[in-house]
């Protein structure tokens, strides 16, 4: 590949050492909103491309996983918008295949329609609680952690939270209305 | 009455989600790479294409203009700022083993290339002492199950020079910080785990600042009868390795798969004592203590 000249080809070279380093986590942020592997590498690379753009909007340069992640998920926010529906994909039937009941107690617990009942029910929810939920579940961070990384009020991720939760619980406890609450 | 509680609820979503986000499977990085490269010179090219509208160029002046327009990129752009951000990661994963009768030493690093050159041998000149009866119970700071100390070291920053390798200086810990206060001050992102085993209660968070850009939190749990978990996170420029030395008959020695990264889970006296190490992103993670193997890998994925 060749660029122009020396001083943007060494600064490829540095987005290059960058893309590679946080390329995955940037995709699994992706994926777990739009659902979709292609959907989720268009928005690593655009992530990238504004991050390419961007960098001198960055502050602290200490923070620069945080900060893609924060142009990742919103980019796949707007993709999902602009599509005007949720990208469900249903999930491979390795997933269900590949459970480990000992080295999953809680999850274990569940018939497996139940389990497919609970899957479903977090994949429909909007963009916005997917994106509380990955903060919360995956990468731990606490109610005040993501209300600075969203910019959003604490009782805002709380009202998320709690709406997943209760969803949750009320696939589980009460299937069929818990069905329609996913449905509608 | 309803059939799970809150917290079983937390917990089946956890698990959900991080199975789903386990089955990702993202594509390798260099295709990745090579595709976002492509399109980023596509888009190059675009931004130069001048449009002339009701205006016509001569050749000469067109090509005047893309020459001007050239210039003018390079004014704007900001190669120092990327670049001091690319120079303080670093992206490969290596384990070096060296094997005697007795012990078996391993460092295992991430480095930019390769291992930097004569590390075996230097791993077999400073052979670390094999483990002789049950592993003590650890004091509150230090590795426990192994028979020498972590050495960590790293080459700083990748300067273009001779690269130079440094010992991580152990300047003085913060200790007694919460969650949030630990994640304001460390340089990076702090993983903290989802999930430990209800008999241990957290004790202490600590950070050790190295520089600026650098450093470690450690998580520490206790159990009421003194048992405990040690779970840390280094974050160090440059290329990073650690050493670690233990006997062989004690310890049984397991590659394991940490959402998607390599993970290398140490099982002593029988699997009573187990740590695990292993690199994602930026990060090295070390968890260790009174731990099953199957509780400890439950801890590591939750992070």
């Amino acid at each position: 590949m060749r660029y122009p000249n020396k001083k943007v080809a060494h600064d490829v070279g540095a987005l290059e050492m960058l893309f590679k380093l946080f390329h995955k986590s940037v995709y699994l942020t992706a994926y777990f909103i739009t659902k979709d592997h292609n959907l989720a590498e268009d928005v690593v690379q655009d992530t990238f491309l504004r991050a390419y753009d961007k960098l001198d909007q960055l502050q602290d340069h200490s923070k620069v996983e945080t900060w893609l992640h924060r142009i990742a998920s919103n980019l796949a926010i707007d993709v999902l918008r602009r599509n005007k529906k949720l990208v469900s994909t249903p999930p491979a039937e390795t997933d269900l295949k590949t459970v480990d009941p000992a080295a999953q107690p809680e999850s274990s617990l569940l018939v497996k329609e139940e389990r497919d009942n609970v899957v479903s029910a977090l994949e429909n929810l909007p963009p916005e609680y997917q994106e509380v939920i990955l903060l919360r579940y995956y990468r731990e961070m606490t109610i005040k952690e993501i209300s600075a990384f969203l910019t959003i009020p604490e009782g805002t991720v709380k009202t998320r939270l709690r709406k997943a939760r209760i969803l949750i619980s009320q696939v589980l406890n009460h299937p069929r209305q818990g069905a329609a609450e996913t449905g509608r | 009455m309803p059939k799970y509680t809150d917290e079983q609820i937390d917990n089946i979503i956890r698990e959900i989600i991080q199975e789903r986000m386990k089955n990702a499977d993202p594509p390798p990085a260099e295709e990745a790479w090579q595709r976002f490269q492509q399109r980023l010179m596509e888009r190059e090219k675009a931004k130069n294409r001048i449009h002339l509208g009701p205006f016509h160029m001569t050749k000469r002046a067109l090509v005047a203009c893309i020459l001007l327009f050239f210039a003018a990129s390079l004014s704007i752009a900001y190669p120092e700022r990327l670049t001091a951000i690319g120079n303080s990661i670093y992206y490969t994963v290596r384990t070096v083993t060296v094997r005697d009768d007795n012990t078996v030493n391993i460092a295992i690093g991430r480095y930019k290339d390769n291992p930097p050159p004569g590390i075996t041998e230097k791993m077999r000149q400073t052979k670390l002492p094999p483990a002789t009866g049950h592993p003590p119970p650890p004091p509150p700071d230090t590795e426990s199950g192994f028979t020498s100390g972590v050495s960590i070291t790293s080459t700083g920053p990748e300067t273009g020079e001779a690269a130079k390798v440094v010992e991580l200086s152990t300047p003085s810990p913060r200790k007694g910080l919460s969650l949030e206060e630990v994640r304001a001050i460390a340089p990076f992102m702090v993983r903290a785990p989802g999930y430990v085993p209800a008999r241990f209660k957290l004790k202490d968070i600590t950070y050790r600042p190295y520089s600026d850009l650098a450093g470690e939190v450690t998580f520490e749990y206790r159990t009421a009868s003194g048992d405990h978990i040690l779970i840390s996170q280094q974050f160090a420029t440059g290329d990073v390795g650690m050493g670690l030395g233990f006997d062989r008959d004690d310890t049984v020695v397991k590659e394991v798969d940490i959402k998607g990264n390599e993970g290398l889970l140490l099982e002593h006296k029988g699997g009573k004592y187990c740590s695990l190490h292993w690199f994602d992103n930026a990060s090295h993670f070390r968890v260790s203590g009174r731990l099953s193997p199957e509780e400890i890998l439950k801890v590591a994925r939750s992070m």
